[in-house]
């Protein structure tokens, strides 16, 4: 069932949320994304999501590090989306995935929506936050999006829809913006 | 409400409900909570220019190094900085502090793979969570699971295993990365507790030094860098240290300050032949002969060190012409074998003392040539080792040797006469000859060179072999730090030192008789070792691909094989588990056979069935973490705190401090020991088990591992810190400086050597402020060596010398091995790699080819028709591989050069560079029931070899070319 009722902001940082988990682990996600967008995790999710994903043990996986996908130095990506999220409050917990993996950046994306929606009614508030997630996603995301769908096409279901719907999900957004 | 978005069905009914920040990644800086802080009013942002305002400051720096084996020129200090729980950067530290005025300082210490270690940590190849196998073992299919499913599945196999089979069935494959810290203790210790085996990987690594373990009883003899300013002339031989030692090299060039020549004898102009003053080509697996030439130039012109040799060696002592053995007590009265002979220029014998190598006035000689009465009344002629020695060396003249070995007559005078006229000569020490066939030979006929004109023990001079320097707690951590585990040392092996000293022994000798027990039956609560050579042979099939070595190698008395069950049958050399008794478990610690092992093909088709269980423990999927049932992903080396090894050129203990957390659920390597010894501990009491035998009759005490483990909780599995301080005081060499000391400044000075039996054989006085020189406890000392005749022994009468000729150094032509092919296969350590960790670090790979290569000489490659870039197929009557080409000016006819270390899954292709390398054990090598010849840690155990495998190679057709290019 499609409705065409807008996404609200609330319910496009859940969906953040829901992808940043999806990304975390092989049925990460389950209680939040609907299954007949993301498909429900096989049997065989386990290694059907190192397969996609953990270039360590298989030659077709795709990294879920934005370092990967990009030409910049490794550290200076590091040092820009640390940047990122201490500009906006955020430290990186000790044991957390490293500042590029798609979930920490889908995670920030839920946190910058998600303060979006708190801010209703703060014009000025709501400019800055959606000037940053237009940035953010623009240089960052939907690009490391982009590329990571380039790699799914040998996946398993839920993993080829994963990507193919977090892609779609962010050109959308970023196409919401229009002019800020 | 969001405008162009439809809502489809994007979220779950209810999830909405519970709609909440969920950040498992991300805290709030200011301390408070996530969700006041998306309540703030956000800070302005205008443009991604906005965040960079802010001035970087890092959260801290730690001192750090780097766990792994870069041998000759380990280690160095690093500052490593860290931002928001990540390393970002490393820098070297430079704060060595110089010896002397007149010599260089070991500042700044460090080299490119080093440097791009912040890198390495966090490439997509690291392991983050346990993994068990989902499909077929090297299938590629795995499932992650959680540390208590792995190790309690783990713990039930090791039980299994151990009840069923025995204890000997449990081995820990151990690589050359061991630290001799304590991550490796609590390894050791788990080995020791349940009498498991450990593999002693020097021997398949091939860095054996077979040559100096041969004349020294000893391979352990290596200088400090700063000695090297006051050497006349330094030879690099058998080395690439422009390549292998970046943090060491400068000492060899800038003793060129000092008006030191540089000589580099190599078949290729290498990297640091381009260093050298004088640049000697030589046939790849001929450096014997050269040397030999050499040798025959001293004895020829007049220019031995008599009294030197006299004094330390083994050349004036007396040879039977009838057996062409030592003329012994034994056989003149009845007496001790032990006892040998000199002659004075009266004819009167003179037994040598084996307490000293002081002559007091005594001058033997050198030449005696008598005949003698025999306790059976018989008389026989006895000649001294010098005389046959010169008989022998006769034939090496110049032109001679031109034709074994390439090089002209003119430049071998010239070598010689630079070499005879130095005053102070020394030599830059690699691991490259041991991986010849015959390189106990060269390595025999170089170390003559040096003894013949007494070039040893003093400032700028002498002969190095292998480099080790130890703390010497580790085995006291190993065995236990409780009373009771003292009690057992001490009365299982302190009396025994007690007796030894009593008896004159020196402590090199009985520590060296420590070392060899270690394979045999260790008492003092100490492991169990077993050479890998020999396990990799025997139980890995490795010996099957040498079946035809008869063909290969001219002179043999006997197959290979043969020789190889003769020796494990008659106990030369001890085996675990025994010859017919398959191995079951292998725990891969710091190792990587399938990449490393020559002939390692076999591994996966012979031995891997045999298993129930592989289990590889590394931070990166390696080509034998491939092949495992569980991947269990160790914390990298910035994430730990520890000390590792080093070599006397280096004399400085290096710590690495946890600068960061553990990424994802991997775990330090003494976490993941100390828990599986829990987990082993609650499966066997829950299994009702408690006391199991060992196969040596030692009582295994499952259901208390844990306890044992810990020593009664003193160490538990996240005391690695506490424990690695344990361990250095502990030390007698380390122990002058506080463990926390030691932390911050992260490299402290060795104040002696210590009794480490990794280090005792240097045999030197390691000072604070004066560079360190090896073996001066017997040149000026006069103790003793530990070999038979207490002397530097260049005759070795044991009946495998005898029957392969091979009792005094000589000269054999490299063998076949892989088959009669035109090519020979020559190897060695790039810059960028050294070992295959850093092999598919992106940043290495930058710097150079980055996928497999072989290099070979223009004129080879043009009567092949191969470019450079071209692919190729390597192959010979074992086995091919597929590389690309490398064509280059500096390598000799009939030389290619195959780089080592790429990982497997790095080659086009199923074969890699191992599949052609049968390497036959060397039947000498299979020596024992002798004084000296025998096993011991990291030495006296039969080698690997590779730098002598024949091959051709042909370019690959058009179609095949173009598929590899796309793929
Ligand atoms: S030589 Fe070894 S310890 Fe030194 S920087 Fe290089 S990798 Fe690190």
């Amino acid at each position: 069932m499609v409705s065409n009722e807008p996404i609200t902001v609330l319910e496009r940082s859940i969906c953040y949320r829901g992808l940043a988990e999806a990304y975390r682990s092989p049925a990460g996600g389950v209680g939040i994304l609907d299954e007949s967008w993301i498909p429900p995790p096989s049997e065989n999710a386990k290694s059907e999501f190192l397969e996609a994903f953990a270039p360590a043990v298989s030659t077709t996986a795709c990294a879920l590090y934005q370092s990967a996908h990009s030409n910049r130095e490794q550290t200076s990506l590091y040092e820009e989306l640390i940047r990122w999220y201490d500009h906006f409050g955020l430290q990186r917990k000790a044991k957390a995935e490293l500042p590029d993996h798609v979930s920490v950046e889908l995670e920030f994306m839920h946190f910058l929506t998600y303060r979006e929606h708190v801010s209703a009614g703060d014009e000025h508030a709501l400019t800055t936050l959606r000037r940053a997630e237009k940035e953010f996603l623009t240089k960052h995301l939907h690009p490391f999006s982009v590329s990571i769908l380039g790699h799914s096409e040998t996946f398993a279901n839920r993993y080829k829809y994963l990507c193919l719907e977090h892609e779609l999900f962010v050109r959308l957004h970023l196409q919401d913006f229009g002019e800020i | 409400m969001s405008k162009g978005v439809s809502r489809r069905n994007f979220l779950k009914a209810g999830a909405l409900a519970a709609a909440s920040l969920a950040m498992p990644n991300f805290l709030a800086r200011s301390g408070v909570s996530l969700t006041a802080l998306a309540a703030e009013t956000p800070p302005d942002f205008n443009s991604s220019l906005d965040v960079y305002r802010k001035h970087w400051t890092w959260d801290k720096t730690v001192r750090g190094t780097h766990m792994i084996n870069c041998w000759y020129q380990a280690h160095c200090a690093f500052d490593v900085y860290v931002k928001d729980g990540i390393v970002f950067r490393e820098e070297q530290a430079a704060e060595y502090k110089q010896l002397r005025p007149e010599l260089p300082d070991m500042n700044p210490r460090g080299c490119q793979k080093g440097c791009s270690f912040s890198h390495r940590m966090y490439e997509t190849n690291r392991i983050k969570h346990p993994m068990r196998r989902a499909g077929g073992r090297g299938s590629g299919k795995w499932e992650q699971v959680s540390w208590d499913d792995a190790l309690n599945d783990i713990a039930d196999k090791f039980i299994d295993t151990i009840i069923k089979e025995g204890t000997d069935r449990v081995i820990w494959d151990l690589g050359p990365d061991i630290n001799i810290g304590a991550a490796n203790a609590a390894q050791a210790r788990l080995a020791q507790l349940t009498h498991s085996i450990c593999l002693d990987s020097n021997s398949s690594n091939g860095d054996g030094h077979r040559g100096a373990f041969e004349t020294f009883g000893n391979v352990y003899m290596e200088r400090s860098l700063e000695d090297y300013f006051y050497s006349d002339v330094i030879i690099i031989w058998g080395a690439n240290p422009i390549f292998t030692s970046i943090p060491n090299a400068h000492f060899f060039t800038e003793a060129r300050y000092n008006g030191t020549d540089i000589v580099c004898i190599s078949p290729d102009y290498s990297a640091s032949a381009t260093k050298a003053d004088l640049w000697v080509p030589v046939k790849p697996g001929t450096d014997a002969a050269l040397a030999l030439a050499i040798c025959w130039q001293i004895i020829d012109g007049g220019h031995v060190n008599e009294s030197f040799v006299s004094e330390q060696s083994d050349l004036p002592i007396l040879i039977r012409a009838d057996t062409g053995k030592f003329l012994t007590g034994k056989d003149l009265d009845g007496g001790l074998d032990s006892t040998f002979y000199t002659a004075g220029s009266d004819g009167k014998l003179r037994e040598v003392d084996r307490k000293s190598l002081e002559l007091e006035g005594y001058k033997a000689d050198l030449e005696a040539s008598l005949t003698v009465k025999l306790a059976d009344g018989k008389e026989v002629p006895v000649r001294t080792v010098y005389t046959l020695l010169k008989e022998r060396l006769s034939v090496y003249t110049p032109e001679a040797v031109s034709e074994m070995c390439g090089t002209a007559p003119k430049l071998i005078r010239r070598l010689a006469k630079m070499v005879i006229n130095a005053k102070a000569l020394s030599n830059v020490s690699g691991s490259s000859m041991n991986k010849y066939f015959h390189g106990n030979l060269t390595e025999r006929a170089m170390i003559l060179i040096w003894v013949l004109l007494g070039q040893m023990g003093r400032p700028g001079s002498g002969y190095s072999a292998f480099g080790f320097l130890a703390n010497d707690g580790w085995e006291d951590y190993v065995s236990g730090l409780r009373i009771k585990d003292r009690i057992t040392f001490g009365t299982e092996i302190g009396l025994d030192l007690m007796w030894d000293w009593m008896k004159g022994e020196t402590s090199e000798s009985f520590f060296k008789k420590l070392s060899t027990s270690q394979f045999t039956d260790p008492g003092g609560n100490l492991p169990i070792w077993t050479s890998s050579a020999l396990f990799w042979h025997v139980h890995g099939g490795v010996s099957e691909l040498a079946e035809q070595a008869d063909k290969w190698v001219p002179d043999l008395k006997k197959p290979v094989k043969e020789a190889l069950h003769e020796s494990l049958e008659k106990k030369w050399l001890p085996l675990q588990p025994p010859m017919g008794k398959h191995p079951r478990i292998l725990f891969h610690y710091c190792s990587n056979p399938l990449r490393s092992v020559r002939g390692s093909q076999k591994l996966t088709e012979v031995l891997w069935p045999k298993l129930s269980l592989s289990v590889a423990i590394d931070f990166r999927m390696s080509s034998t973490a491939k092949q495992a049932d569980y991947v269990l992903p160790a914390a990298a080396w910035y994430e730990v705190t520890d000390h590792k090894w080093v070599t006397p050129l280096v004399p400085y203990n290096h710590v690495t401090n946890k600068a960061v957390e553990p990424l994802g659920e991997s775990k330090p390597d003494f976490w993941i020991f100390t828990m599986l010894a829990k987990h082993i501990e609650e499966r066997a009491k829950s299994r009702g088990l408690d006391v199991v035998e060992s196969h040596m009759g030692k009582e295994i005490r499952l259901a208390n591992l844990y306890q044992d483990m810990t020593m009664d909780g003193r160490f538990g599995e996240d005391d690695l810190d506490s424990a690695a301080g344990a361990i250095l005081e502990q030390s007698s060499n380390l122990s002058h400086v506080s463990w926390e000391e030691q932390k911050e400044t992260g490299f402290v000075r060795y104040n002696s050597l210590g009794l480490s039996p990794l280090s005792i054989g240097n045999a030197g006085d390691l000072k604070n402020d004066e560079p360190f020189i090896p073996l001066t406890h017997h040149i000026d000392g006069k103790q003793p060596y530990p070999t038979q005749t207490r002397r530097i022994q260049f005759y070795l009468d044991h009946p495998l010398y005898l029957d392969h000729d091979e009792h005094l150094p000589r000269f054999k032509a490299p063998p076949s091995i892989g088959g009669d092919y035109p090519l020979i296969m020559t190897g060695g350590h790039t810059r960028w790699s050294v070992h295959s960790v850093w092999r598919d670090n992106a940043l290495m790979q930058r710097l150079n080819r980055g996928q497999p290569y072989i290099v070979m000489g223009q004129e080879d490659a043009g009567t092949r028709s191969i470019a450079d870039g071209d692919w190729v197929r390597c192959f010979n009557d074992v086995g091919e591989f597929i590389v690309r080409a490398k064509v280059i000016t500096g390598a000799q006819p009939g030389q290619t050069i195959m780089y080592h270390s790429w990982e497997n899954y790095q080659f086009a292709g199923s074969g890699d560079a191992r599949s052609v390398s049968p390497s036959p054990i060397n039947p000498v090598e299979l020596a024992g029931d002798h004084a000296h010849l025998k096993i011991g840690m990291l030495e006296g155990q039969p080698g690997c070899f590779d730098r002598d495998t024949r091959i051709e190679i042909e370019k690959l057709s058009a179609e095949d070319s173009a598929r590899l290019r796309q793929g």
